[in-house]
């Protein structure tokens, strides 16, 4: 069930309050001076106990004017977009209506999209009229969501429900408060458009004589109201006419509920510039509260799936870093895991590559005792020799030997590259007329040779 | 003022939903991180614990730390003792200042030292006794000359002169 609105409407003897509702009874405001502070906080006060009493929302309020107090205007041409701004439109009414461009507010009556219009009709009101009404109201907290002229709220269902034909003369007759009904004269167009509206007494004469100005293209008339209106107004014209039995009090009641249900525009709606300046946004306010609702849904459901994420990363971070200490406590064991797992690797590393890594940037040198070793594997006994002198220098051999033959020092040599040995070709001496003192000079070369890793230190001993 | 009043608390909605999304964002994004750096960090560390118990399987080739002159004494006089040294056959023992190989990270000290009249079982087993993997001590340059002398059953002595070569793991400080 949709929110009741109060509508708030301006008689010719005060304002009535009524809701769109028909089952609540409507309240009459017993004021005069509507300009007045005075008469502006009469009317809050009296809307927020209506509403009060009457279980009625005063977010949902519709403000419907007199007739009497608005102003009426067809503007021909069919340079629309020209004068679409509400700025350009009020200085142009300027021109066709008695007022001031700066004291009124206007609106005009677009015709459906892609239908052709000639003219468009505009209305216009002085704001003076009703600024304070309209500010003391929400003060109030009253959220008057249009301000309508009340008899186009009834126009407006007539075209909706097409009671009246397209390009139709139509004469409403509308009470307002205790004084005299008044006649108001509705042309429209092919659009079911208004595109004249006068009103005028309740006098055969002078309504003849509307009819006479406003029907000049011959329209057929239509004459508008409850029964007893009709009857009443039927028997003021000579001209041909039909007669359609509906209230306008009623048919304006149920415009204002369904504007004020929401997702529909008035024909006309004065609530702008200075009859809104509290409340720009107030035509889009149940969008944007719709959209905040979205977008607080949106943040929520964003934060719940981003701490449900920085959850599940947190849980891998801290499964990282378990698994990081096991293989601290696997390489270590037996050590107190350090806060800094990788400072304490790199340097463990770092020293582990240099005291135990071959492939450093200095060449590891070979003991000497293992060149020894595979020296003294390389003699033979096939003959004599003696050993004179031996000079091991990193990994570089230079042997002095004395023996018999000179092919005989080949031999060594040929046993010593045999051992891993990269041997020049010996140097040979004769001395003591009959010994032969050989040079052998060579470098052992490790990388050529995996002997030295297997040799035993102690075979010397 | 109304106005103000009235589109306060929605407004504080979308600021607080605002916020708290921003915070949620910001944990969300910091656990990514987090995470992300835990995994290359435990990437790391398992590379470079392969790496070291590759390493431990790795013979040394350097120590970490420069031998104390003392410790020096002590190694050649344990060495003597082991291989049947006469103390009278070590003519001079001459430990070297530690210089740097180049511009690597590693360091040498040598330490020189002289026997004299010593077989060649004896010259093994001395060298064999100084030498030290495990602290990078190994005798890399070792010259024997035939000494004038003979031994006992006319054995071959000889007088030898060997560096005893300690690497040392020093990297050069970046900072």
């Amino acid at each position: 069930m949709g929110k009741r609105g109060i509508l708030l409407c301006e008689q010719a003897d005060g304002w009535e309050l009524s809701s769109t509702s028909s089952t609540i009874p409507s309240a009459m405001i017993d004021c005069t001076q509507v300009e007045s502070d005075r008469t502006a906080r009469t009317i809050a006060e009296a809307t927020l106990a209506f509403a009060k009493n009457n279980s009625l929302h005063t977010s949902q309020m519709l403000l419907a004017v007199a007739s009497e107090s608005v102003l009426f205007a067809t503007i021909p041409g069919t340079n629309f977009d020209a004068i679409k701004t509400n700025q350009a439109l009020r200085f142009e009414l300027e021109s066709l209506l008695p007022c001031d461009a700066e004291g009124i507010v206007a609106d005009f009556i677009e015709a459906p999209r892609g239908s052709k219009q000639n003219s468009f009709a505009a209305v216009a009101l002085e704001t003076a009229h009703l600024e304070s009404i309209v500010k003391t109201l929400e003060e109030a907290q009253c959220k008057i969501q249009f301000i309508v002229p009340r008899s186009m709220l009834a126009f407006e269902q007539a075209s909706i429900e097409k009671l009246l034909p397209a390009s139709s003369l139509s004469l409403w007759v509308m009470r307002t408060g205790s004084d005299a009904p008044q006649v108001e004269i509705l042309a429209t167009d092919s659009n079911r458009l208004p595109i004249a509206w006068q009103i005028c007494d309740l006098d055969p004469v002078s309504i003849e004589q509307n009819i006479r100005i406003l029907n000049s293209d011959s329209l057929p008339i239509f004459v508008v109201g409850s029964s007893q209106e009709t009857e009443l107004l039927s028997g003021s014209i000579r001209l041909e006419h039909q007669t359609i039995n509906q209230d306008s009090s009623a048919l304006a009641k149920k415009r204002a509920a369904k504007l004020l249900t929401g997702g529909e525009e008035p024909w006309i709606d004065l609530r702008r510039d200075v009859l809104a300046s509290q409340d720009p946004w107030r035509r889009h306010r149940s969008s944007i509260g719709r959209l905040t609702v979205a977008v607080c849904i949106f943040f929520a459901v964003a934060c719940g799936t981003f701490l449900w994420r920085a959850n599940h990363y947190q849980s891998l971070a801290n499964q990282y870093k378990d698994k990081q200490e096991n293989i601290f406590r696997e390489t270590f064991p037996g050590q107190r895991v350090p806060a800094a797992i990788l400072a304490r690797l790199k340097s463990e590393y770092a020293k582990a590559k240099g005291v135990r890594s071959t492939d450093t940037a200095t060449d590891s040198p070979e003991s000497a005792l293992l060149i020894l070793r595979m020296i003294i594997e390389s003699f033979t006994k096939d003959f004599p020799f003696e050993v004179l002198d031996i000079r091991i220098e990193n990994n570089r051999l230079a042997m002095d030997i004395e023996l018999s033959t000179q092919q005989d020092a080949g031999k060594i040599a040929a046993a010593l590259a045999g051992q891993g040995f990269r041997v020049e070709p010996p140097a040979t001496t004769l001395v003591d007329g009959d010994r032969i003192r050989a040079t052998l000079i060579g470098a052992y070369d490790a990388n050529s040779n995996n002997l030295s890793n297997n040799s035993d230190n102690r075979a010397l001993r | 003022m109304n106005i103000l009043r009235n589109q306060l608390p929605m407004a504080a909605m979308l600021v607080t939903g605002m916020v708290l999304t921003i915070i949620s964002w910001s944990f969300y994004r910091n656990a990514h991180a987090s995470a992300n750096s835990a995994a290359d960090v435990y990437a790391e560390s398992l590379r470079l614990s392969t790496d070291l118990e590759r390493f431990r399987n790795s013979p040394r080739i350097a120590s970490l730390e420069v031998e104390p002159p003392d410790r020096i004494a002590a190694r050649v006089s344990a060495a003597a003792k082991e291989a049947n040294l006469s103390p009278l056959a070590i003519l001079s023992v001459d430990p070297q200042l530690p210089v740097r190989v180049n511009r690597t990270a590693y360091q040498i000290r040598a330490t020189q030292v002289v026997l004299q009249n010593t077989t060649l079982a004896q010259i093994a087993g001395f060298v064999a006794g100084l030498e030290d993997a495990s602290s990078g001590m190994i005798v890399r340059d070792l010259s024997m000359n035939r000494s004038t002398v003979a031994g006992e059953n006319d054995s071959e002595l000889w007088n030898v002169r060997l560096t005893l070569t300690q690497m040392i793991f020093s990297p050069i400080s970046t900072q």
